[in-house]
């Protein structure tokens, strides 16, 4: 069986942060691929360097050393204009929920993806239409996102994110805010879209729940990235679970003092 | 899939459309519809007063250039000689006046002290030999009666001071009377009887005019004053330097018009100090309405870039919300000025009415290049203001403002 594509390429990879207390390194030394096609989950506790690591995956944010190529091509070599470019048209973004514009009523939330891609307002919105109506919300359409509950709310990120049917798509802990009857929809879709179109998924979660799901597993712990493969899942579990509670005691045994 | 961006590696030409970009600005400022309001309602005042201001100075302006110059060509120039002991308006030198370049039309006017009696009571006056070419560009009308003939050399026309001082109401009364008029001519004397036809409304001294035959018969060689017609308004102070180096002088309701114009733009320059107060207060709401706006919708920005809007696009969304405030209510405040120099106008001119003024008049203008003049200021008030927030809206780092949550 040969290997597949990477679609994505992490090089190298380290981030840091300035503080008034000096810099903070985020990231140490990264390294990894994401093969096309495949559901790639990077997890770790929270303030791990997960979200900055995704947002490195998607040009929001550049390395501090290091490369991330996408499709070959350094995404951080790219303009602003460019990187935005290829957010609009290649990237699907399920985001927590409520990121919303909100002078903006549902239907034209989904379709901010198009009309950045600059098809005009007439199009856009039919497109977004049919992406709300594949997950069930085109009655709701015309409402504002929030006043939505935040499972509605979540199926609505969810059609902003497909609406210009992306290859590539992110996922940042997408159920932190629903409950689990929620969260699992939502995982199944992700999976469904990987399985039947081919999509390469990005998951970033804190939430164990789902780590069978994907088939490429990174643990993200003091800014160290691990590659791990899913059937290593009860071995990583022992570990955050030692860990978290190291972490707890550690807290209790400050409050004695 | 993944050689989806590598086939469009160029730089993105692919923009937000404007009616996109349009259509979101105008849902966040309906989203803000009170703040938009009071906004909207700051730059309708601020336009529309400075808008009132100068419509009434261009107005005022108009009326008091039509009141002082009147009907009167500004094309044309009063030419008398500046020392008639040396230099004088023979016809010699009137041809060759008439024959400076520009010069369309050339008429002489004598003009001499003399005495006119009717029905026992005398006044002393101007006595003025003219053409008809002479009263047309003078802008004198005739009031009743008839114009002099061609060779009438007994008709007389006269004004309506002399009629006054004569004591006579109803100007039509002396049409076709017989006036005694002496005129006198260097040393001497010459007494005529002269048949009114006609009276003309020429200013506040008592004025006779005759044809310029009875001075010529009288041996007067040389006209007093001569008014040249110049084709051209812009070729005038050419005409003049041209004729005053002939040894004459020279006058143009040019210069008149120059001092109304002196005045007015002092004056205007007042009017427009005025408005700018509510045009300044108008502007500082309009930046706190952007600056606003801007603070409460960093994420919203973020959010956007995030998706995949480019930075250039935010800067877009926030001129386009400025020029909508600025255009929607400037044009506002130019059809409510308009309408409010309109209703005054037309309240004083009823209040005239009321009092005997029979002549409309227009205090407040109308001018097309006002218009045009305050619609380019809208819109470079509208990109100026936009200018700063759309910056920052273009700089907002979405990494830093989603972390802000």
């Amino acid at each position: 069986m040969t290997k597949p594509e990477p679609l994505i390429e992490v090089k190298n990879v380290s981030k840091s942060f300035q503080t008034p207390g000096g810099a903070v390194e985020v990231l140490r030394n990264v390294n990894f691929e994401i093969p096309e096609g495949s559901f790639t989950i990077i997890y770790g506790p929270s303030g791990s360097g997960k979200s900055t690591l995704l947002n490195l995956l998607i040009g929001l944010d550049a390395p501090t050393s290091g490369k991330v190529t996408y499709a070959g091509k350094d995404l951080y070599a790219m303009d602003k204009n460019e990187r935005a470019y290829f957010r609009a048209h290649t990237l699907g973004m399920v985001q927590q929920a409520d990121h919303w514009v909100k002078s903006l009523n549902v239907l034209e939330n989904v379709a901010l993806p198009l009309y950045f891609s600059g098809l005009d307002s007439d199009k856009a919105r039919e497109g977004a239409e049919l992406s709300l109506k594949r997950v069930g919300m085109e009655p709701h359409a015309h409402k504002k996102p929030m006043v939505l509950s935040g499972g509605e709310q979540q199926r609505v990120a969810m059609a902003r994110a497909l609406v210009n049917h992306p290859t590539y798509i992110t996922a940042d802990e997408p159920t932190g805010n629903l409950d689990s009857h929620n969260g699992d929809q939502l995982i199944r879709l992700l999976k469904d879209l990987n399985v039947n179109y081919k999509r390469t998924i990005v998951l970033v979660t804190h939430n164990l729940e789902y780590l069978s799901v994907g088939d490429q597993l990174i643990l993200i712990e003091d800014g160290v990235a691990t590659e791990t493969k899913n059937t290593d899942v009860s071995v990583i579990t022992n570990r955050l679970l030692a860990d978290t509670k190291k972490r707890i005691d550690g807290w209790r045994y400050d409050r004695k003092k | 899939m993944g050689g989806d961006m590598t086939e469009r590696n160029k730089p993105v030409q692919a923009h937000v459309g404007y009616d996109v970009i349009i259509r979101m600005a105008i849902a966040n400022l309906r989203f803000k519809g009170f703040r938009s309001a009071i906004t909207l309602t700051g730059v309708v005042i601020g336009i529309g007063s400075i808008y009132f201001l100068i419509s009434f100075g261009i107005g005022v302006q108009q009326l008091v250039q039509g009141q002082v110059i009147g009907n009167q060509s500004i094309n044309t120039v009063d030419i008398s000689p500046s020392n008639s002991a040396i230099i004088s308006l023979s016809q010699d030198n009137m041809d060759q006046i008439g024959a400076v370049s520009n010069v369309n039309d050339l008429t002489g006017v004598y003009m001499l002290a003399s005495q006119v009696t009717l029905d026992g009571s005398s006044v002393d006056l101007v006595a003025y030999g003219v053409q008809n070419t002479y009263m047309k560009l003078s802008n004198l009308t005739i009031e009743a009666g008839a114009a002099l003939s061609e060779s009438g050399e007994d008709e007389i026309i006269i004004n309506t001071s002399l009629l006054e001082a004569l004591g006579v109401r109803e100007f039509k009364t002396v049409i076709g009377k017989d006036i005694k008029v002496k005129l006198v001519i260097q040393d001497k004397t010459v007494e005529k009887d002269m048949n009114v036809i006609g009276v003309v409304n020429s200013g506040a001294g008592s004025e006779i005019f005759v044809s310029q035959n009875v001075f010529r018969d009288a041996g007067v060689e040389n006209y007093t004053q001569a008014k040249a017609v110049v084709d051209d308004r812009e070729r005038v102070s050419d005409v003049r330097r041209s004729i005053e180096s002939m040894g004459y002088e020279t006058t143009s309701p040019i210069d008149t018009l120059d001092q109304i114009n002196e005045v007015f733009r002092v004056f205007n320059i007042v009017l427009i100090g005025l408005g700018s107060t509510g045009m300044v207060i108008a502007i500082l709401g309009m930046i706190n309405t952007l600056t606003v706006s801007l603070l409460e919708r960093t994420r919203e920005i973020a959010l956007m870039i995030t998706i995949g809007a480019r930075p250039k696009d935010m800067k877009r969304l926030f001129t386009v919300e400025a020029m909508i405030l600025s255009g929607f209510g400037g044009v506002i405040g130019i059809l409510v000025a308009t309408l409010g120099g309109l209703s005054v106008d037309l309240f004083l001119n009823r209040m005239a009415s009321g009092r005997g003024v029979t002549e409309s008049f227009t205090i407040f203008a109308i001018s097309p290049l006002l218009i045009l003049g305050t619609l380019v200021f809208i819109i470079g008030m509208g990109a100026a203001v936009s200018y700063l927030p759309a910056r920052r809206a273009a700089k907002i780092d979405p990494m830093k403002a989603l972390r802000q949550e």
